[in-house]
């Protein structure tokens, strides 16, 4: 038998091929380890009508509303009745920071992401996905089938860009974009002016979504760990620094704790789940933090 | 000159070459520009953080690196310069730049022949004078003594002149004789009180032999010692004794060479006795022991040799022919070579020729006063090719003042009345060459001239005051016998361990007649022979180079049947010959001292050569001595034969052999107790071990040495460097 709960390393895991796989047997493995299901018990939210945005399909434009209104409204299915999840991955350069033994930070959300998706379309719940760096890159609404997990699987197969990330303006955008109500997650190492980030996900909490912020850091990035001399090179535009690491270890660290410490506080006021992710920790911490967050807003 | 201008500091260095290593201070500096050229690179995420972090601490990173490197690169500084040496020459008025006159007090005594990794430890002494010299600084002068007996001024006014004083230390001679202490010191003194400089070093390089540091010897010398070393240390030098020495090491030396009898003759077997000594620290066994004779090999024994104990090599040898003969007896060499042969000169007679001046001649056999005499000398019983190693000539008395003495070696002087100034004289110069007289008495001794002319209150030729006759020759009535007192002279030794008979031969031989004898108090003469109511028989002295021998009783039988005994002619024949020893004495000498030598009076002023053992040839001149032609060679300092030619007008050949001190065999050692006792009352310091010497006589002397305080200061910036950069690590990784 396979122990499928080796596969919550996220280096074993990443050394599996395709993403698909890769989420199906992380969620297993997951699964595997819990005693209590937390599956039991989801409730159906009723139907309604919705806006139509840009990108949704036609097909499920209701006519006779647009026929008395003039407005384009979206017939809902029954079947959507279900949680909706949006999944927000930062693809960004600054995600593509590895340390040698570890995964990426973006292979790391990749992963969560993926398996996220699994669990939520087995569950009969929707999930939708959003990629973006500056500006939201590829988008795929949210659906409910299992087919669908085949195209998440395919938006969610790409690397990071060469592209440096704007994650307050993409937050607004996104926070404009999703009109149902629903839990966003958004996975991103928030190396971003705190304030900026914090007002795109008030923006969110505005719209009345549930938010979960899975912020994904190496532990290199919190550790500072070095002690030869350096030159670190910029990414995302930003110029190279030569350092001492040693001379500058402390200063460093203290810098990058004030901003967790901004980070978790500013949350913490906008009531949004903070979950701090580190490349080195097993997947189902991601997993578990999701599902605890979601069942505190069923509450 | 000293300048006029002092600088407020001034520094000096001893080895000064080192300061090149001043640019070492560069290496932090290169080793800090290599780690920023060779850090390694790293793409970045979260350069907000580290921009933010930088912008606040560039400063303080900046000053601390750069102090850190400062420290560092001071570290490097100090290390250089310490091993440079530097000392202050001058600062302000603490410690004055003042000149030094340094006296180099280098042993050469026998000892310091003694070999050890590949030099002598006088090679090691020079080296290290030579070094001393070179590193004394401008202006320094300097002054060189050898220690040694005697002791040699070489450099003895301050010279400033260094390269010649180098050249002069090069120039040095390992002695082979020993040290006289006292006049070592005397000589230092005499040197710094020579001296107008007024910072004194006085540098003792020397192996600190027991034998070499030792007083003169009594208690008086110890005292002479004393004040030599309270003058110096009155004149404030500073000084340093610098050992060369090795503790604990062993030696094997010839302490002794002699021959048994006083007079060697052709075909006569003499005993030549060589003494070995073996001064530790283990036993030897078969040490082989061999006998040279004129650079011919000769007769080897092989001895055992116990720890401390002198043993006694005895080999009988013949000289075929007259003349000097040079004896060496020699042993395996060991680390001190030169003790380890020893010399010498026997000056073979064709025969000793006595002339018997007779106060009684008369034609008839044994009526006159020498008949007796001259059968017992020369009984012509010897076979034709042995020559009878005695000849005798027998002349009146009045034709004693036309002989010349010269040609004899013993004159016996047999009952004459009494003399004349002009014999008297001839007698004290024959005397003097170290010819032997013999003077009996008699009845027609007038002892009123005897005492006048002949004793002169103890100032003339006779031991002894001629007194009363005791006993009456024509009765007979009174007996004496002789006492022998314990055989212990020479000239009695032929009885010493014989059985009975042989020795009543000459106890129970009658006297009933002698002269009563007195010699003066505090006479150094000795009574070989004495008479059983306690008067001398015959007393022994020394008198000028020769030895006389006074008789209490006539050559002859009128006062006494000893002529007819069978004791007389041995004693007699050991008298004559002792009597003639004196012409071989002191033809061997030890190692620096004068060698003297009297010629007849014709060769004053002749031209003569003396070869030494080194192969130099040295002129002298023979000078007149009142009658007699004196010669007075002093350079006699190595150990060796010295063959001594003398020209016209007295055309004549000798050898004479010096060696070495036995006392500088011994190889034990002083420690610094020790030698403070020695040197009672002198403060110096004592530098231990000569390995790596080189260096350390660099600073010997050295006022104001600033090595060990930089060395203090590099401990501490090692221990403020750790600290420092722990302290800016830990503010890094806070």
């Amino acid at each position: 038998m396979e122990n499928y709960q080796s596969y919550l390393d996220p280096r074993t895991l990443a050394s599996v091929e395709g993403l698909d796989l890769q989420a199906r047997l992380l969620v297993e493995g997951y699964v595997a380890g819990m005693h209590p299901s937390p599956y039991h018990g989801f409730s159906v939210e009723f139907a309604e009508h919705r806006e139509y945005v840009p990108g949704d399909d036609v097909r499920h434009v209701d006519w006779k509303v647009w026929s008395k209104t003039d407005k384009l409204y979206l017939k809902q299915y029954e079947e959507e009745t279900n949680l909706l999840l949006y999944l927000l991955l930062d693809t960004s350069e600054s995600m593509s920071y590895q340390a040698d033994d570890r995964v990426s930070k973006f292979k790391y959300a990749q992963l969560v992401v993926a398996a996220l998706a699994y669990m939520v379309l087995q569950q009969q719940d929707s999930v939708g996905l959003a990629l973006f760096d500056d500006a939201v890159r590829r988008y795929l609404k949210p659906a409910g089938q299992p087919s669908h997990l085949k195209e998440v699987i395919h938006l969610l197969d790409v690397t990071p860009a060469r592209d440096k990330s704007d994650l307050g303006a993409v937050l607004h955008d996104l926070s404009e974009r999703f009109k149902r109500r629903g839990i966003v997650a958004i996975f991103s190492d928030l190396l971003d002016d705190p304030t900026k980030v914090l007002a795109g996900l008030k923006h969110f909490r505005h719209r009345r979504h549930e938010v979960v912020v899975f912020h994904v850091l190496d532990p290199d990035e919190v550790d500072f760990p070095f002690r030869d001399p350096t030159l670190f090179q910029g990414m995302e535009g930003i110029p190279d620094v030569a350092a001492d690491p040693v001379a500058i270890g402390a200063a460093y660290r203290k810098e990058v704790a004030d901003y967790l410490d901004a980070l978790k506080k500013g949350c913490r006021m906008i009531d949004i789940d903070y979950v701090p992710l580190r490349t080195d920790q097993p997947l189902d911490v991601a997993l578990s933090a999701y599902l605890a967050a979601r069942a505190s807003r069923k509450r | 000159m000293i300048p006029a201008f002092t600088p407020i500091l001034a520094l000096g260095f001893a080895n000064a070459g080192l300061l090149y290593g001043l640019a070492a201070a560069a290496i932090p500096i290169l080793i800090h520009l290599l780690n920023r050229r060779k850090r390694r690179e790293v793409r970045w995420a979260a350069m907000r953080f580290l921009a933010a972090a930088l912008a606040k601490n560039q400063r303080r990173i900046r000053v601390e690196q750069w102090l850190l490197l400062a420290i560092r690169c001071l570290l490097v500084l100090m290390v250089v310069a310490a091993m440079a040496k530097p000392f202050l020459e001058s600062f302000g008025n603490v410690i004055p730049g003042r000149r030094t006159h340094r006296v180099l007090v280098v042993d050469a005594s026998m000892s310091m022949a003694a070999k050890g990794a590949g030099a002598t430890r006088f090679e090691r002494a020079k080296a290290v004078a030579a070094q001393l010299v070179k590193d004394s600084r401008r202006g320094d002068a300097i002054s060189l003594v050898t220690m040694g007996d005697p002791p040699r001024v070489v450099v003895g006014d301050p010279s400033p002149n260094l390269e010649e004083v180098r050249r002069e230390v090069g120039e040095l001679a390992q002695g082979a004789g020993g040290v006289d202490l006292e006049a070592t010191l005397e000589a230092v003194d005499r040197v710094l009180e020579a001296s107008t400089i007024a910072q004194k070093e006085v540098v003792f390089l020397s192996d600190l032999q027991a034998a070499s540091w030792r007083p003169r010897g009594g208690a008086s010398g110890d005292d002479g010692l004393k004040r030599t070393l309270a003058k110096i240390e009155a004149r404030g030098p500073r000084t340093t004794i610098i050992d060369l020495g090795r503790a604990g090491a062993g030696n094997r030396a010839v302490v002794g060479l002699s021959a048994g009898t006083p007079v060697a003759t052709p075909g006569a077997t003499v005993i030549v006795t060589a003494l070995v000594k073996n001064f530790g620290p283990a036993p030897a066994q078969g040490v082989r022991v061999r006998l040279t004779t004129d650079g011919r090999l000769g007769p080897e024994q092989v001895v055992d040799l116990p720890v401390g104990e002198e043993v006694p090599v005895a080999f009988n040898q013949q000289f075929p022919a007259p003349g000097d003969h040079v004896l060496e007896a020699s042993i395996e060499e060991d680390s001190l070579p030169p003790d380890d042969r020893r010399l010498l000169v026997a000056p073979v007679r064709e025969a000793v020729r006595v002339l018997l001046v007779d106060g009684d001649f008369k034609p008839d056999s044994f009526q006159a006063e020498t008949d007796f005499l001259a059968a017992a000398l020369s009984p012509g019983e010897a076979p034709a090719d042995q020559p009878d190693p005695v000849r005798v000539e027998v002349v009146p008395e009045s034709r004693l003042a036309r002989r010349d003495l010269a040609a004899y070696d013993v004159v016996a002087l047999c009952n004459v009345a009494q003399f004349s100034p002009v014999e008297v004289q001839a007698l004290e110069n024959f005397l003097e060459q170290g010819g032997g007289v013999v003077v009996f008495g008699g009845d027609q001794v007038s002892a009123e001239n005897y005492n006048r002319l002949l004793h002169a209150d103890g100032k003339g030729i006779l031991p002894a005051a001629v007194g009363e006759v005791v006993g009456d020759p024509a009765k007979k009535d009174a007996t004496f016998r002789f006492d022998p007192k314990g055989f212990r002279h020479p000239i009695l030794a032929a009885f010493r361990n014989q059985p009975d008979p042989v020795v009543a031969g000459l106890t129970q031989a009658r006297v009933w007649t002698y002269h009563k004898l007195a010699t003066p108090e505090g006479s150094a003469a000795v009574v070989a022979l004495a008479f059983d109511d306690g008067d001398p028989a015959v007393i022994e002295a020394a008198r000028g180079r020769g030895r006389v021998f006074q008789v209490a009783l006539p050559a002859d039988s009128a006062w006494s049947n000893w002529p007819a005994h069978r004791s007389f002619p041995p004693v007699m024949h050991d008298l004559i010959m002792e009597a003639a020893s004196g012409r071989q004495a002191e033809r061997t000498i030890r190692v620096g001292r004068p060698f003297d030598q009297t010629f007849p009076g014709p060769a004053a002023g002749a031209d003569a050569t003396v070869q030494t053992p080194g192969g130099g040839s040295v002129a002298a001149k023979l000078k007149a001595d009142g009658a007699l032609a004196r010669l007075h060679f002093e350079q006699t300092d190595a150990a060796g034969a010295y063959q001594v030619k003398v020209g016209p007008p007295a055309p004549s050949e000798l050898t004479f052999a010096a060696n070495p001190d036995p006392a500088e065999s011994d190889p034990a050692k002083l420690d610094r107790p020790g030698l403070s006792e020695r040197l009672p009352g002198l403060r110096f310091v004592l530098l231990e071990d000569g390995r790596g010497l080189s260096q350390d006589a660099a600073s010997v002397g050295r006022r104001g040495e600033l090595h060990r305080p930089l060395l203090y200061g590099v401990l501490a910036m090692l221990m403020i460097e750790s600290f420092a950069a722990w302290r800016f690590g830990r503010a890094g990784s806070r």
